[in-house]
């Protein structure tokens, strides 16, 4: 008797013990750690806001670009799925604009080299934003109006170079993201060091829903915010809504810059909540599912 | 007879607005040869170089002698005036922007008022002399950067113009030249952005099935009165089967 009772504690220990460590083992297996990440849905004067703000820092999160499809003919969901099998997804936008909205033969428009194999070459004279995804899973943009984009070399030399206006330039930096195997594509630069670049004037008075991503600065912090904007609006004002957004009510010290997301050809966006679970909600969607993608823009957690 | 005539009348007009294209669409299809030149013997880049050179080579070098009289369709010609150029200064990588500056950017100045309209003969000739560049750079590593950027500028010209043509005469576009170097441009990775029209749009995104970026472009870019015009359509097409249905299949 004495001893069916003692097995029968033991049992039950034995039982609880294996709940708590698969609870803690489930917990540790989350797919980010909130603090790196928080996604949110405002309203401010009866527009939804849709954000996603990502933290860089330890350099948890980190982006990877997908600029076209393979040499191969691999296409980028191919690439995506393959990549992403042993990867925690924080979030999968559509990156630049595309040539066509045919996804099979579509290139992206303007510069882009994806890991230093050129997929176009054409420097586009409309796009003032060039951005440069690193191994490392940081990104950076430039403002090609100011011809000081900025590279270094593997031996640590640096050079300063004017992609637009030099076309001897323009092929050193060409080469240099071959030799470094970066990641490039242009875009459209609304904001640049706390400027708008953008004009009601001179732009587009399309309506469409728009995304945005800005990489801000908040003391030594480096943040990245997706800014999705499903109620449809033009480019320029799209721009103010974000500019306002970040300044005012996320309170950021510097936007280092703000880029287009295409939503027109590609509508692709994708949340996952911090289990891995995809966020349903209308306003954290794109209307083109990640299949059909040309290219991609992915953040992880690592 | 008039009734049925005008049944067939907008058929009939729209007949003649696609034969119209058709027949101002330009199909010839002769593609001009790759030219030979006879070479320019007699030019000495040294005689015409500043010494000592206190600005710096770009600022200084003779661009417009340089095109007036130097070889640029001979590569052993381009290659000596980089050696005759490296022999005067010493700082290579200045001296190679130099010289790319010369063949890229003051080279399309002379071009540039031709390029204004669309010359397809003249674009073709440019894309096959732009192209031995790219040869040169694939045999000639140390001076890649250099042969790329003349090569590159020049695709990137040439491409950068082609959207602009077809803006100003969409028929251009279904011509065979221009389809030729459009193609030959998206072969080489230099692919033109050519704008589309609203109708083409919607055309492709029918024929993509992406019936909800259709649905919300529309809603989002068409105004009330085409919105209220469609819903009139939608109602008289529904009526229409309606009184179908009611004659032949409900007794």
């Amino acid at each position: 008797m004495y001893h069916k009772k003692t097995f029968y504690k033991m049992i039950r220990f034995i039982l609880v013990s294996t709940v708590l460590v698969c609870f803690t083992f489930i917990e540790t297996l989350a797919q980010y750690d909130p603090q790196y990440v928080e996604t949110k849905k405002l309203e401010f004067s009866g527009e939804t806001y849709a954000i996603q703000k990502i933290m860089r820092k330890n350099n948890k999160v980190k982006v990877k670009y997908f600029a076209s499809k393979n040499y191969d003919g691999t296409a980028v969901y191919q690439r995506y799925t393959s990549w992403a099998a042993n990867k925690n997804i924080v979030s999968v936008s559509s990156g630049t604009y595309m040539t066509n909205c045919n996804a099979s033969y579509a290139l992206p428009v303007g510069l882009c080299i994806d890991n230093g194999t050129i997929v176009n070459e054409q420097l586009s004279d409309n796009l003032d934003g060039l951005v440069i995804v690193y191994a490392t899973g940081g990104a950076v943009a430039t403002n090609l109006k100011n011809g000081d984009l900025s590279i270094t070399y593997s031996d640590g030399t640096k050079k300063i170079v004017d992609i637009r206006n030099s076309a001897f330039q323009r092929a050193e930096f060409i080469k240099w993201a071959k030799d470094q195997e970066a990641t490039v594509f242009q875009t459209h630069l609304f904001v640049y060091t706390n400027q708008m670049k953008i004009d009601q004037y001179t732009s587009s008075t399309t309506i469409a829903p728009r995304r945005f991503l800005a990489v801000c600065k908040e003391g030594n912090n480096v943040l990245h915010y997706i800014i999705n904007l499903p109620q449809a609006t033009t480019l320029y004002n799209g721009s103010v809504k974000a500019f306002n957004y970040l300044k005012k009510h996320e309170d950021v010290d510097e936007i280092t810059f703000l880029i287009n997301l295409d939503t027109g050809c590609q509508n692709i966006f994708q949340v996952s909540d911090k289990n891995g679970n995809e966020v349903t909600d209308m306003n954290f969607k794109g209307d083109t599912p990640v299949s059909n993608a040309a290219n991609l823009l992915v953040y992880y957690y690592e | 007879m008039t009734k049925r005539f005008i049944l067939w009348l907008p058929l009939l007009l729209v007949l003649i607005f696609v034969l119209y294209f058709i027949v101002n669409t330009d199909h010839n299809n002769y593609l001009p040869q790759q030219r030979t030149y006879p070479t320019k013997p007699g030019f000495i880049l040294k005689n015409h170089l500043k010494l000592p050179d206190t600005i710096g080579i770009i600022k200084t070098f003779p661009y417009e002698i340089y095109l007036d009289s130097a070889d640029t369709w001979n590569i052993s010609s381009i290659k000596n005036d980089l050696k005759e150029l490296d022999n005067t200064y010493h700082d290579q990588s200045a001296n190679r922007e130099a010289l790319s500056e010369a063949l890229s950017h003051r080279l399309y100045k002379r071009y540039e008022k031709t390029l204004e309209t669309y010359h397809p003969d003249t674009l073709i000739y440019l894309i096959q002399w732009a192209e031995r560049f790219r040869s040169y750079a694939m045999i000639e590593p140390d001076n890649e950067i250099f042969y790329n950027s003349v090569y590159d500028d020049w695709l990137k010209r040439i491409s950068n113009l082609l959207p602009a043509y077809s803006t100003g005469n969409s028929t251009i576009r279904y011509s065979y030249k221009y389809k030729y170097i459009f193609s030959r441009c998206t072969e080489l990775k230099f692919a033109p952005t050519i704008e589309v029209t609203k109708m083409e749009k919607v055309m492709d995104n029918i024929v993509q099935r992406k019936w909800a970026h259709l649905i919300e472009s529309s809603w989002n870019q068409t105004s009330v009165v085409f919105k209220i015009l469609v819903l009139l359509i939608f109602i008289i097409t529904l009526y229409g089967y309606y009184c179908i249905i009611k004659k032949h299949f409900i007794k």
